[in-house]
């Protein structure tokens, strides 16, 4: 809610009488290449994929550089370290890689001399109980429409969370359809929370996938979001805070999803 | 130098330099003879005694003492005709003057008698005030042809605006919440309408404005980097007046007259805009359910009762409303009152009593009804003073007196209708006391000496009732605990030395310095690179400690040419402590734990200010040049490196000019120019997550592209009849229509660029703005 607060504020106030927007040739400065390390291990899917690239200059017309040939190892709580195999184009993959969940993992990554480490716990899944619809009359949030909710029993103990939703075939991805949330404001409970700035109508199939995050990824993901959404206005902004050793850039996240399907009907 | 040293060091200064044999007082008050109104800074001289002198304080009062005589009074004011008094004194004699021929603009030229005084800048020990009369901001080109005070005194050297759609300034590289902004004695919170498009302050109801920014005197505290002290009219005494301006944007009205004639008299003064009703002109067709309106109104009441007493009621109300397509909702304002009670015990004992209240709330809506939510803030002070002015000889007065402000915030409180369903949140109110007690000495030594010194103690008192929670270097809450209403939580004071001086080379020049140093207790929170009113006012705590401000300026001001010219040089360093900052991503908004997301430092900030003045003539006008840094240092923030605050601009210059064509055309320009605002840039940028996500580089590491405009005016004074007088006013605003940068963003996504390539978009707010008002005034 806060982060919907924040772009009410800044969105319209400024944006009266006769302001105008326009390119301009301005001055950065370019910092050395960084190492930024996308890591996932996606537990219910039996998944580990690592991204591997670097940073690029804030003006650049190139792609994004790749980083191919490094050692990359998961290290289970025990100490097994597994392989991912280099797929030539950044990316590094391991499958059927099945999950010990509530433990903790890590993740090393070697380029030429650089070790590179993280480390996440894998929460359990917190399962779905129920998709349910609300149908909302036209109000400041939206036309006349349907509100999906997610129902599912939060667990005590602090909790941290992320909603995907495919709607009609179409995964939502923009930031605006970005939705962290934590129990922080009801814990320990049956929770049913609303995406309630959308509203479906009649025919629309909506597919949600609760993610369960540990604290750090969470922190991580709001943190990523936050900066990547500034728009100039923000005088304090910073990047996330480092997770990975060594100075790279990126994070580890361990986690699984559980995901349900409804379809509005009359 | 402790406690003890610097109160015999005060005392000595005053036994060795004052008379002791039998001497009598002159007293009394001189004031404006067209319509009554207190002169401030008027004076008086005996013509044969070299230097004697005494000035008029806020009320007019002046004090003067000398052996028993006949002598020559002499009572002047800038402006105004000189009067000659021959007395012959043997006792304490009251004296009351009134003096006439209040000057026009048109008659600059002819001014009656040139007032001696016109070499103040030379003479008076305070560190270079700026002063401003409205009078003299009338035909300076402003938005709209708005005469506002706000606006002028940034075109001041020293002063910076905080730029386009920021309400607040800088002064010296201090932040926005170091200016202590007083409007009858009453704490001005945010002193802006539409952003800081406007100021609050309506210029018909204005007498003076004032702005020390160094040297502050003993009696004013709170801010760590300037004073401005603005004091109302207190309404024409002998006839009624109706004055007034229609305009472009906003139309206002002012009423003042007798209640008792000479004796007693009010004024009352209203402004209110109608920016809404160009909405629809403009290119953005969100704008067409908005309403975007301001309004203010100033009355004040005096009341004689009798010689030694008067009484003063004065109040401020003020809102702006802002209300985007029905739904989206933004309000805040000021109020003010004070009750002032003046009070002659002797010839040489004034008394001011005042009791004052001020409250500053902003709130914002969406929706309305059961459909909507809103959340407000507000902060509320309760204020007691006492001040005295004791005029112990012609060398010396000395002013001593108490000051305690009662705060309250309400940081934040969320309600929503039923439909919307989010929890009501009310944030803990917070409440401080904050003290001042002061003693202070003007002394004139000789003929070429002029100090002033002083002491203030000032003490902060935060406490309950409320529940107060202490942190780890994480930001973790470790403790928390309850207080009850009055319960002391932290307890803070210290001492605040206040020095200046001035040495009097010749007539035509002089040498000032000037140091205080001083706490504050009061800041406001803002993480946003513009102001706003939803920045948020705290309370020094058990976590934060109050902001102090040192600061030494050394000056050198020279007159030309029979005083056409005056020329000054400024040069002052000022160190700042205790700063704010913030953590990474800081929620300021309805947090009940926003003290866990504030770091803290230090700051300084350093310049030379250079000005040139030609204040006779047909052409008249100043030129400004700064040359300064503003810099900041935090354990917290790029490793403990050294940053540019936001307002460090390098190089700051202004330009004014005003031409009195003939008697009925004046036209006037100002242009601006300041080195661009320190940012934050990405140094770099990654792919994550399938988003393009910027590094972000050094903390202020980066400019905004320099700031420059030029503004013209031109004012028509139309055919005046006895009792009616009238002016027309053009006005342009960035006359060659430059879009100077608000904000930067970088994105690869603006307007059709489908290369994938990331561009830097500024948002500028605006272009050429023309305007037309005009002005009456009925007698």
């Amino acid at each position: 809610m806060r982060i919907f607060i924040n772009l009410l504020l800044c969105s319209s106030l400024f944006l009266i009488l006769t302001s105008c927007e326009k390119v301009i040739d301005i001055e950065v400065n370019d910092t050395e290449p960084k190492t930024v390390i996308e890591a996932n291990y996606r537990a219910d899917l039996e998944r580990v994929e690592v991204r591997i690239s670097e940073t690029r200059s804030v003006f650049s017309a190139e792609e994004f550089p790749v980083i191919t040939g490094a050692n990359v190892e998961i290290i289970d709580a025990g100490g097994t370290a597994s392989s991912l195999t280099d797929q030539g184009d950044g990316s590094y993959l391991l499958e059927n890689y099945s999950p010990d969940y509530g433990s903790e993992y890590t993740m090393r990554v070697t380029i030429a001399d650089e070790v590179y480490e993280n480390q996440d716990v894998l929460p359990d899944i917190i399962p779905i109980d129920s998709l349910t619809l609300d149908f909302e009359e036209e109000s400041l949030f939206g036309d006349a429409g349907y509100v999906v909710y997610v129902n599912f029993t939060d667990p005590s103990g602090p909790n941290f969370y992320r909603a995907n939703r495919v709607v009609n075939g179409d995964s939502l991805t923009s930031l605006g359809d970005q939705f962290l949330f934590d129990d922080s404001f009801s814990e320990g409970n049956n929770q049913a929370v609303p995406f309630f700035s959308s509203r479906y109508q009649v025919g629309d199939s909506i597919q949600v996938s609760l993610l369960s995050y540990s604290e750090k990824t969470y922190n991580y993901y709001d943190e990523l979001y936050e900066i990547t959404s500034d728009n100039g206005q923000n005088a304090a902004p910073a990047n996330p805070t480092p997770t990975w050793t060594n100075d790279a850039l990126g994070n580890f996240a361990t986690y699984g999803a559980d995901s349900a399907l409804i379809v509005v009907e009359e | 130098m402790n406690l003890k040293h610097i109160i015999s060091f005060i005392t000595t200064l005053i036994i060795a330099f004052s008379f002791t044999a039998q001497e009598v007082s002159i007293s009394g008050t001189i004031k404006d003879g067209s319509n009554g109104e207190d002169l401030f800074g008027a004076s008086v001289v005996v013509k044969e005694l070299q230097n004697t002198g005494a000035r008029t304080n806020a009320y007019g009062f002046y004090s003067l003492t000398v052996q028993p005589g006949e002598y020559t009074l002499i009572y002047r004011s800038s402006g105004y005709e000189n009067k000659v008094i021959q007395v012959q004194l043997q006792k304490d004699t009251t004296i009351n003057v009134e003096l006439g021929v209040p000057r026009e603009v048109q008659e600059m030229e002819e001014v009656v008698v040139t007032s001696k005084k016109e070499n103040d800048n030379i003479t008076s020990a305070q560190m270079e005030v700026t002063r401003l009369d409205p009078k003299d901001i009338e035909t300076i080109p402003i938005l709209f042809g708005e005469q506002d005070v706000m606006k002028t005194l940034q075109l001041t050297p020293g002063v910076k605006g905080a730029g386009e759609g920021s309400a607040g300034f800088f002064v010296r590289g201090g932040g926005a919440d170091q200016n202590l902004i007083l409007l009858d004695e009453s704490t001005v919170y945010n002193a802006s309408h539409l952003l800081g498009f406007f100021s609050i302050f309506n210029s018909d109801a204005i007498k003076d404005v004032a702005l020390y920014k160094s040297g502050i005197p003993a009696e004013y505290g709170g801010r760590a980097s300037s004073v401005m002290d603005v004091k109302m009219r207190d309404g024409n005494s002998k006839r009624y007046n109706l004055s007034g301006g229609i305009g472009l944007i906003s139309s206002r009205l002012t009423l003042e007259g007798p209640i008792i004639k000479d004796k007693s008299s009010f004024i009352v003064s209203g402004r209110r805009s109608y920016a809404d009703i160009f909405l629809p002109l403009a290119p953005n067709q969100d704008l067409d359910n908005t309403t975007l309106y301001f309004y203010d109104l100033n009355a004040k009441a005096n009341i004689d009762l009798g010689d030694k007493d008067r009484l003063y009621i004065s109040g401020y109300f003020g809102r702006d409303d802002f209300m985007l397509d029905d739904q989206f909702g933004f309000d805040w304002g000021n109020q003010t009152g004070t009750l002032r009670w003046n009070h002659v015990y002797s010839d040489k004992l004034f008394s001011n009593t005042s009791l004052i209240y001020s409250k500053f709330d902003y709130q914002f809506s969406i929706g309305s009804g059961a459909d909507g939510f809103g959340i407000r803030s507000s902060i509320r002070d309760y204020n007691v003073k006492q001040d005295f002015s004791y005029f112990y000889n012609s060398n010396n007065t000395i002013k001593f007196g108490v000051n305690t402000i009662h705060h309250t915030f309400e940081p934040g409180v969320l309600e929503s209708g039923e439909n919307v369903g989010f929890n009501q949140i009310e944030l803990d109110k917070r409440r401080g006391l904050e003290l001042g007690a002061y003693i202070q000495n003007e002394q004139k030594i000789g003929n070429r000496w002029a100090l002033m010194y002083g002491l203030r103690y000032s003490g902060f008192n935060y406490m309950g009732e409320g529940t107060a929670y202490e942190y780890d270097e994480e930001g973790t809450v470790i403790s928390e605990q309850e207080y009850d209403p009055w319960e002391s939580i932290k307890y803070y004071q210290g001492f605040e030395p206040r020095f200046s001086a001035s040495f009097i080379i010749n007539e035509k020049s002089s040498i000032k310095t000037g140091y205080n140093r001083i706490f504050q207790y009061i800041h406001q929170l803002s993480n946003t690179t513009t102001s706003s009113p939803t920045d948020v006012w705290v309370p020094t705590s058990n976590n934060v400690k109050p902001q102090i401000g040192d600061q030494i300026a050394v000056g050198y001001y020279r007159n030309f040419d029979n005083n056409t010219y005056k020329v000054s040089v400024e040069t002052y360093y000022k160190w700042l402590d205790n700063q704010i900052d913030y953590r990474p991503n800081a929620n300021l908004i309805l947090n009940e734990q926003v003290e866990r997301e504030l770091v803290y430092g230090q700051g300084r900030a350093y310049g030379v200010e250079f000005q040139v003045k030609k204040t006779k003539g047909d052409f008249t006008g100043w030129f400004n040049y700064t040359l300064s840094r503003a810099l900041r240092q935090f354990d917290d923030i790029d490793n403990g490196k050294e940053f540019s605050a936001r307002q460090d601009r390098i190089h700051d210059l202004t330009a004014v000019l005003t031409y009195n064509i003939n008697e009925k055309f004046v036209f006037s320009a100002s242009f601006i120019y300041y080195t661009g605002d320190a940012v934050t840039f990405p140094s770099a940028q990654y792919s994550y997550d399938g988003y393009e996500v910027p590094y972000v580089g050094q903390r202020n590491g980066n400019r905004l592209p320099d700031y420059h405009r030029l503004d013209l005016g031109f004012t028509w004074y139309m055919k005046e009849r006895e009792h009616f007088k009238q002016n027309l006013n053009f006005s342009i605003y960035n006359v060659y229509n430059r879009e100077n940068a608000f904000s930067v963003r970088f994105t690869d996504s603006f307007e059709g660029n489908t290369t994938g390539r990331t561009q830097a978009v500024q948002t500028a707010l605006f272009k050429l703005i023309p305007s037309i008002t005009y002005n009456f005034k009925i007698k």
